[in-house]
């Protein structure tokens, strides 16, 4: 570690915890609290990182979360990027983007190619010929981008939370801070979060020299730590503002939906790059970096450098090189008078040449490119251009950069706050704040120690006054005095091409021009044909100097020439984070532990999971599906149906309520009796079918779909409010369990668990009764959707596994089996039971669906009556009808969706196919031309292989027409 | 109903903890799991309990406030408001005309009202109607239990008063919630449709685990 300093204070490293790491496969050493730059650095290591599209070598430039260029990886995790990941024990590393290492990055070579590789060349260059582009687009894929993604790593769920507070305040610099405090000594329940690993904010570093910033901080902390109401959450970026003061807190492990009562932004600045030949070298790095180096992790950034400036803070960052140990040779201030304030004569003193009106105009870089040999300076004339011929060389291996300042307003833009450019700051200043949301600091344009403290304070004071916990008088707030702290256009031409604006993705100077010159004159434009800002900083670095660009370009102001619309994230965040844990809710039925323990396959049915079929050893699914309807047509079957929507209907108006909701007539209905239903919408299409037991005179109980359940409810709680009709709607869904018990046997396997009359006089078919089934209160209705004799038996729910063993037990003797969803599907269709959302479509009405038999006759009104009556007048479209494929079977047979043709013509569509049947032959469902149902005609389906097979539309249903099986 | 024959819909993901069975009305209650002792302190730090087996029973009507007091129970004034009804039950108001009245682990209050509701016969005429009720019961307890509920709602209890009912989604599912504080200890009640009870159970769980919390029994919450 040849260039870590002697003890600074303040430092964030712990000198008692020496870490050992590996870069490249190489081990290197850093201690505790070091970042992976840092580390490197300390250890003389400049080359940390190559460039997105040149591969240039990159090291350190902001050492604030925005470095880009310097991106790892380890075994687990990409794009890690190294100004900000903490050294470990044992961490190694290597960089990301890279063909063959670091040092020797094959790609490398790409750069000898950049003057064929401008902005927007693979959209000139590889459009035709048209049939090559997937493989330059394959080419490109494989070379372009950074880290990648190892999909078969394990996924880690991590947590995601809530959290709430009165008021969030986004940094804990001086400003964020005092405000913090403020307001939480007002009572407010305050929220700090600081993006980097400790707080203090730019009094940590920027501040360094003297006590002052130290002892500021020292004690801002001890305030805010005596406060209980105040939490202050380090390494946790405000990642996003969204609607309703919603903010995205991300640490290092989770996501948090924070809510705020008020924010107050203090996020400070990011400092700004100047635009000059090889400005991306190793060892050309931000002024603020510099000071990051060496306050917060001791590492003496450069042996011998020149400061390029434009304002105070440089010479505040020359004399923290000078005081570090530094050779500083010059600084270099671009202003023609220079500083004309006490730091000014401070630099002078300590020795330092200052060259006023100047600028560096090249970077010369050392042998391979991988670092800084010479500093090339040149006068700049009274308009600030370069002055042609003069040049001035001074040998150096660092160039600090500290020009000017952005404000980090990303939050505040998408808190729908509007920024103006100031010409007094030469940056964008607040013009318009929404409510409830607050600024401080250099975001809001302040920049004195003293008055960033105040204005934090105001800021807080105002956010306490906002949410009335604070009634005395707030502050005026503070207007910056003196120079402007930034340069108004930092941006040199050279002859050479690497004037890099920006260093996500390697813009130079040049393509401004360029894409300027094709017409994209304006910035969102220029911004797409550029790529200027979309990389993974989101422009941080670049957007301030693109916008200057083009607004000297079209001759405009900053204000006439805009900026870019700010999204979240802030700074990037792991897609493992945004996942975060998996919440699918899955609805199970009671029996559910029985079905796995006896072999059930289970499919998702809506968010439920149910049986689809049970496992048979030595047969196959389609085989044990055909032996499960068999065991029901012969002996009896028991199937779980708690998934069935379960609503009762109460009250004087309850038929009344049913007979609008339904197309069918439930007035006249006799209690203990069940009736088909059919729902339609307004239009007249079908949304829901089920039966609708009579319990007592005002009391309904019906059943849906099991998909369907939860939107039909909806909408009965909906239209009972608009009739305005004295009816109770209660959903009993999750309340009970349901199973069908069907076969020629199941009245003899049932008999003896109940205190119910089966004979068929007590209790015929489409009856229902109440009484108990193995002890337990129960509702049984007699319905044949499987074509058998059979009860439905409706418990509630937390019983309903006893009742299910107790028929399984009763049902041995008779053969009983349990039968799945599949095996339903086939009884249902051979018995030509169609399945509202399998047989209908969102277009289906009851006359095409062949149920309007269920349309009650001379109703005043039911949902979709109008529309019924209409359509009925008209020629109908197509009919559902049975279809069959005859005995030996046509060889491959269609799938549901299937199409038929008469010629090049569709005719129809297959809605339900069973490709084995008890009756031995393939049966269907299908959508035909209505000239084409009548029975015994031949259609035509295309199948899955395109070759059209022959089926012949068969009466329905399929199975016992005579209804001898079910009565 | 002599018998075992209710289940608790997590009934089979407690019987692979192994607990001490006991019993409320007809249905199996883990009492606790090992060491009393130790469940109990660990109910201070993040507890996890099923508490499904007392019965519950759902009233609607317009007269069904009148009937309730009919029988001794004074119904809660304001929608949302739960007051205790016998030993260790509660009653809430969950609608203008709406009320869910369960048991406690050693309460009979629920099963008495339901067998006078059988006799007293519900229907428009009668003016009360009964509604299935056989959510899923679970207790969130301890110091930790806030960092767990911000895991799966949006909602800040640290402001949830106690006595009052809330209804609201845990991870992507329908619940009510009560704060019921037992001896000083934060504890939240969660009914949830007994369908999603294992999904929620599970996610639960998994999250209390990571937090240091564990599955705990009922004696923890029981006062007797």
């Amino acid at each position: 570690m040849k260039s870590r300093l002697p003890l600074q204070q303040g430092e964030w490293i712990d000198r008692s915890r020496p870490v050992e790491f590996r870069f490249e496969g190489r081990a290197f050493h850093g201690y505790s609290g070091d970042v992976l730059s840092s580390a490197l650095w300390a250890n003389q290591v400049r080359l940390l990182g190559r460039s997105f599209k040149y591969h240039r070598p990159r090291g350190i430039y902001s050492l604030a979360n925005h470095d880009v260029n310097v991106m790892v990886e380890d075994s687990r995790s990409t794009n890690l990027r190294g100004d900000v990941l903490p050294i470990t024990e044992g961490l190694d590393v290597r960089a990301v983007n890279t063909v063959g290492g670091l040092k020797h990055d094959a790609l490398s070579i790409t750069e000898s190619f950049s003057a064929f590789l401008p902005v927007g060349f693979y959209y000139k260059a590889f459009h035709t010929p048209r049939k090559l582009f997937p493989f330059y687009e394959n080419q490109m894929r494989k070379v372009a981008g950074l880290g990648k993604i190892h999909p078969g790593k394990a996924v880690t769920p991590t947590a995601k939370d809530y959290a709430f507070c009165d008021l969030l305040v986004v940094g804990s610099g001086p400003a964020g801070l005092s405000g913090a405090i403020a307001a939480a000594e007002c009572g407010l329940r305050v929220v700090v979060v600081e993006e980097a690993a400790r707080p203090g904010g730019s009094l940590a570093w920027q501040w360094g020299r003297g006590a002052e910033g130290r002892e500021h901080l020292q004690g801002l902390l001890e305030r805010a730590s005596a406060l209980r109401n105040l939490e202050l959450r380090c390494a946790t970026q405000a990642a996003g503002c969204y609607a309703d003061r919603w903010v995205a807190l991300v640490d290092g492990t989770h996501l948090s939906k924070l809510r705020t009562r008020a924010m107050l932004v203090a996020s400070g600045c990011i400092e700004q790059p100047a635009v000059f030949q090889n400005n991306d070298l190793p060892g050309v790095l931000l002024g603020s970096a510099a000071q990051r180096l060496i306050r917060l992790y001791a590492v003496k950034p450069f042996d011998r450098c020149v400061v390029l400036g434009a304002g105070s803070e440089a010479y505040r960052v020359a004399l923290d090189l000078d005081e570090a140990g530094v050779d500083v040779g010059a600084l270099v201030d671009l202003r023609p008078r220079g500083e004309t304030t006490e730091l000014g004569r401070s630099v002078r003193d300590a020795g330092i040449e200052v060259r006023e009106g100047h600028t560096v105009l090249e970077a010369i870089p050392a042998r391979g490119g991988r670092g800084v040999k010479a500093a090339l300076l040149c006068p700049l004339d009274e308009k600030g251009r370069p002055v042609a011929g003069s040049r001035i060389e001074i040998p150096c291996d660092g160039i600090a950069v500290s020009v000017g300042w952005a404000p980090t307003g990303d939050l505040l833009y998408q808190a729908g706050a509007r920024f103006t450019y100031a010409e007094a700051v030469e940056q964008f200043v607040l013009e318009r704040l929404p409510d409830c949301v607050f600024a401080a600091g250099r975001v809001n344009g302040v920049f004195s120690l003293e008055d960033q403290l105040a204005d934090g304070r105001r800021a807080g004071l105002e956010a306490a006054k906002s949410l009335g916990c604070f009634d005395g008088p707030v502050p005026e707030a503070i207007v910056h005095r003196g120079p402007p702290p930034s340069h108004p256009y930092p941006i040199f031409e050279h002859k050479g091409k690497k004037n890099f604006v920006d260093l996500d993705e390697d813009l130079h100077l040049a393509d401004f021009f360029n894409a300027h010159q094709e017409g994209y004159d304006n910035v969102e434009l220029l911004k797409r044909y550029t790529t200027v800002g979309m990389g993974p900083s989101q422009g941080k670095l670049s957007n301030m100097n693109a916008v200057r660009i083009l607004a000297r370009l079209n001759g405009k102001s900053i204000n006439e020439t805009g900026t870019t619309t700010s999204r979240p994230f802030h700074h990037p965040v792991s897609l493992e984070i945004l996942a975060g844990r998996r919440f699918h809710p899955l609805r199970r039925t009671p029996i559910d532990r029985w079905h796995a323990t006896a072999g059930a396959e289970f499919i998702h049915v809506g968010s439920w999971l149910r049986p689809e079929y049970y496992r048979v050893q030595g047969r196959d699914r389609d085989e044990a599906i055909l032996q499960e309807a068999r065991n029901v047509r012969q002996r009896v079957g028991l199937i779980d149906v708690g998934t069935l929507g379960k609503i009762r209907v109460c009250g004087p108006d309850a038929a009344t309520f049913l007979e609008r909701m339904y197309t069918g007539r439930f007035t006249r209905q006799p209690v203990g009796k069940v009736r088909y239903g059919v729902a339609c919408d307004e239009t007249g299409v079908i949304i829901e079918d089920g039966v609708i037991v009579r319990l007592a005179e005002d009391q309904f109980y019906l059943t849906t779909t099991t998909s369907g359940a939860a939107a039909f409810f909806r909408e009965m709680q909906r239209w009972a409010l608009i009739w305005n009709l004295q009816v109770e709607c209660i959903d009993a869904t999750g309340h009970l369990g349901a199973m069908n018990v069907a076969g020629q046997q199941c009245r003899e396997l049932l008999a003896p668990l109940t205190d119910i009359d089966l004979s068929v006089d007590a209790f015929p078919y489409v009856g229902a009764r109440q009484g108990r089934v193995a002890g337990v209160p129960a509702t049984v209705l007699r319905v044949g959707f499987v074509g058998e004799l059979g009860y439905e038996i409706h418990v509630p729910v937390t019983q309903a596994l006893h009742v299910w063993e107790s028929l399984m037990e009763a049902g041995r003797s008779f053969g009983i089996r349990p039968f799945g969803v599949e095996a339903q599907r086939l009884l249902r269709l051979e018995k030509g039971h169609l399945i509202v959302s399998q047989d209908t479509d969102a277009l289906t009405t009851p006359y095409e669906a062949d149920v309007a038999w269920a349309i009650g006759k001379n109703k005043p009104f039911f949902l979709g009556q109008r529309s019924l009556r209409i359509l009925h007048e008209q020629p109908a479209l197509r009919r559902l009808v049975g279809i069959s494929f005859g005995k030996s079977g046509p060889g491959e047979l269609p799938e549901e969706c299937h199409l038929m043709f008469d010629g090049d013509e569709i005719i129809g569509r297959v809605t339900s196919i069973a490709k084995r049947s008890t009756l031995g032959y393939p049966i269907g469902l299908a959508y035909v031309r209505p000239d084409l149902a009548e029975v015994g005609t031949k259609v035509r389906v295309r199948v899955e292989s395109g070759d059209l097979v022959e089926a012949t539309v068969t009466a329905l249903p399929f199975y016992d027409p005579e209804n001898s099986r079910q009565t | 109903m002599d018998k075992h024959t209710g289940r608790s819909p997590i009934h089979h993901l407690l019987e692979a903890l192994d607990p001490q069975w006991g019993l409320a009305g007809c249905t199996p209650v883990a009492l606790h799991f090992g060491d009393p002792d130790a469940e109990a302190k660990a109910a201070r730090t993040l507890g996890l309990c099923d508490a499904s087996g007392p019965a519950k029973l759902g009233v609607r009507g317009e007269k069904a406030a009148g009937w309730l007091k009919d029988h001794g129970v004074e119904a809660p004034e304001e929608i949302y408001e739960v007051r205790s009804l016998g030993a260790d039950g509660i009653l809430a108001r969950i609608g203008s005309n709406e009320f869910l009245l369960e048991d406690g682990l050693k309460g009979e209050s629920v099963v008495a009202l339901s067998e006078q509701l059988r006799s007293t016969g519900e229907g428009s005429r009668s003016g009360i109607y009964r509604v299935e009720r056989q959510e899923a019961t679970l207790l969130l307890s301890g110091a930790r239990v806030l960092e767990l509920l911000a895991q799966v709602c949006g909602l800040d209890f640290s402001e949830m008063v106690a006595g009052r009912l809330s209804y609201t989604r845990f991870a992507g599912v329908s619940v009510g919630v009560m704060l019921c504080p037992v001896a000083g200890l934060p504890v939240y009640r969660v009914w949830v449709d007994s369908t999603y009870a294992g999904y929620l159970w599970e996610n639960l769980r998994q999250i209390s685990a990571e937090l240091g919390g564990r599955v705990v029994g009922v004696s923890c919450f029981s006062s007797g």
